[in-house]
């Protein structure tokens, strides 16, 4: 690992990584308001309309209704689209910058022809990765952490359901880590890693939509990475999701393995 | 010994062969220039150099090490100018060769200062202010400023105003003075000419000349004049004088190879007056280029 090139890629990330942590956070805060402000009745009431419903149990994995504790409210802060969203433009935005981006921009050629092995280039970006990642799936805990404590709730939040989420959340985001290094390894213009894992990402979400009313949608659904992700499971429960765990450490190290593969061997055109 | 060696390059696309089977050798301490109009190879095969690109066949070599085995050892004795250099924009000039130095793992700041003083540079702005030639320079520097064992500069003078060509081309004349290697490509021959002592010319992806560049200079034709006391004195022209005019006792006409059996005929001959002109290197790498067959008699 080269530590000039892991912190200057480091450096290149912290503006919109805390901007990202910035963003989720304040959504947090703003979605423990509204739980806290939330009528009892017409939370209930909202929740029971069939699509809302299907969409709710798509982000969070099971049924609100029979969870609806202040703790289970915030599994849908962690599963809102809007966190995915924060959170995937930061992922995507960085991951294809550090290697397809430098391809793209002309800048590969310097970077490439320092005495670094391209092992130890893929490495100092990685590390680079996973670290910007650790504040990331922390900022929803620590959001709704600042909202509780601003806006106090009737119930006090269970913390230790939401610190197994937060584990969850970062494996998630280290597949994504992962499939976006995959890509963006082999791939000479930005845009393609972006509009590659975008688009497995939108059909993992799909799959899980349509898995609610249509079986062959439910068989498939193992295949995306949001199959490995259901915080209300964990909240009610309370159990160490093993299993999920598991297999998204293995899809990321897969990837990034894959992408290491791709980017030792590859060619780097002239611009 | 050879700095750079490579057998038999082969680079393929698919399909398309840009590189058929190159075997370039480049002596330490030469100012070796690589010659070849637009899209011959020259930065592809620079490249392969580098390990920027994988060779699909053959061999590169570069201070005895395979250069795609040993990337980072190679890349470590290697300073590169790339043909269309690009920076990151948000960074100034001093803050790139900081970067680019700890990342390296060198203390260049004295070299850094020398060089920057030579070209000239402003390393307080931003690069996304800096004009093509700031940015030529910038390149120049940092591909200099760890006095790199070998100096691969693509096309270094694109870019440069008259002055800083001079500078560079006595930065690259000290370098090679140091027992250093610079190979650079272009496909201006004067700057060739200007610089080097040894030369390669690639054409269409393969190696057609390597020489050093006072042997071709020999190859060379040079445009003989010559105006005689009698108009019958030019019959008697050696048969290497290749004829183009003659009347009312005046010849036209163009000598290659060794001076010598030209000037012993005309300190025989009954001449007037008499023109010879210094070898045109110009029109021989033209015939390289083309692919005229005369030129390789």
């Amino acid at each position: 690992m080269n530590l000039s090139i892991f912190r200057k890629a480091l450096r290149d990330a912290l503006p919109m990584l805390l901007a990202t942590f910035v963003a989720i956070i304040a959504f947090e805060v703003l979605f423990v308001r509204a739980v806290d402000e939330m009528p009892s009745d017409m939370g209930s009431q909202w929740l029971k309309l069939p699509f809302v419903k299907r969409m709710v149990r798509t982000l969070i994995g099971s049924d609100i209704l029979d969870h609806m504790t202040p703790t289970g409210f915030m599994s849908i802060g962690f599963a809102h689209p809007l966190v995915y969203a924060f959170t995937w433009t930061l992922l995507l935005a960085t991951g294809s910058r550090v290697m397809a981006g430098e391809v793209d921009r002309g800048t590969a050629d310097l970077l490439l022809s320092l005495p670094v092995s391209r092992r130890g280039v893929y490495v100092s970006l990685s590390a680079m990765m996973v670290l910007i990642a650790i504040p990331i799936s922390a900022a929803p805990l620590v959001g709704v952490a600042i909202g509780e404590r601003l806006f106090p709730l009737q119930e006090p939040i269970r913390y230790s359901p939401l610190s197994i989420l937060m584990v969850n959340l970062f494996a998630l985001d280290l597949a994504v880590i992962g499939a976006t290094l995959l890509f963006s390894a082999r791939a000479s213009r930005r845009g393609s890693p972006i509009a590659i894992v975008m688009a497995l990402l939108l059909s993992s979400f799909l799959l899980n939509f349509l898995g609610q009313f249509w079986s062959a949608a439910e068989r498939l659904g193992f295949l995306g990475l949001l199959h490995y992700y259901r915080p209300l499971p964990i909240i009610s429960d309370g159990v160490w999701p093993v299993r999920s765990l598991l297999t998204l450490a293995a899809a990321a190290c897969l990837a990034w393995g894959g992408g290491l593969w791709l980017f030792v061997r590859r060619d780097v055109p002239a611009v | 010994m050879d700095v750079v060696v490579t057998e038999q390059l082969v680079k393929r696309y698919g399909h398309v062969t840009v590189l058929h089977g190159i075997d370039l050798r480049v002596p330490r301490g030469a100012l070796f220039g690589f010659l070849g109009p637009n899209g011959a190879g020259k930065t592809t095969t620079l490249r392969i150099l580098l390990g920027l690109l994988r060779a699909s066949d053959g061999r590169a070599r570069v201070l005895d090490r395979e250069v795609w085995k040993h990337g980072a050892f190679v890349r470590g004795q290697i300073g590169y100018l790339p043909g269309d250099v690009r920076f990151y924009d948000n960074l100034t000039g001093r803050a790139t060769l900081r970067y680019l130095d700890a990342a390296r793992r060198t203390r260049a700041d004295a070299e850094i200062r020398r060089l920057t003083e030579r070209f000239d540079l402003d390393l307080d702005k931003r690069v996304r202010q800096y004009s093509r030639g700031m940015k030529q320079k910038l390149g120049l520097i940092q591909a200099l400023m760890h006095r790199p064992a070998l100096l691969i500069l693509d096309e270094p003078t694109t870019a440069l105003d008259p002055l800083m060509r001079e500078q560079l081309y006595a930065e690259l004349r000290d370098v090679a003075a140091d027992g250093r290697t610079v190979l650079f490509s272009s496909h201006t021959l004067s700057e060739v000419e200007a610089l080097c002592d040894r030369v390669a010319i690639l054409r269409a992806g393969r190696l057609i000349e390597q020489e050093r560049i006072d042997v071709l200079r020999e190859r060379a034709v040079r445009r003989v004049e010559v105006s005689f006391k009698t108009d019958s004195a030019a019959a008697a022209a050696p048969n290497d004088l290749h004829v183009l005019h003659h009347s009312d006792g005046r010849l036209v006409g163009t000598w290659s190879g060794p001076i010598e059996p030209l000037i012993g005929w005309l300190s025989r001959a009954p001449i007037r007056d008499v023109t010879i002109a210094p070898p045109d290197l110009e029109d021989l790498f033209m015939a390289y280029y083309s692919d005229r067959p005369e030129v390789r008699a």
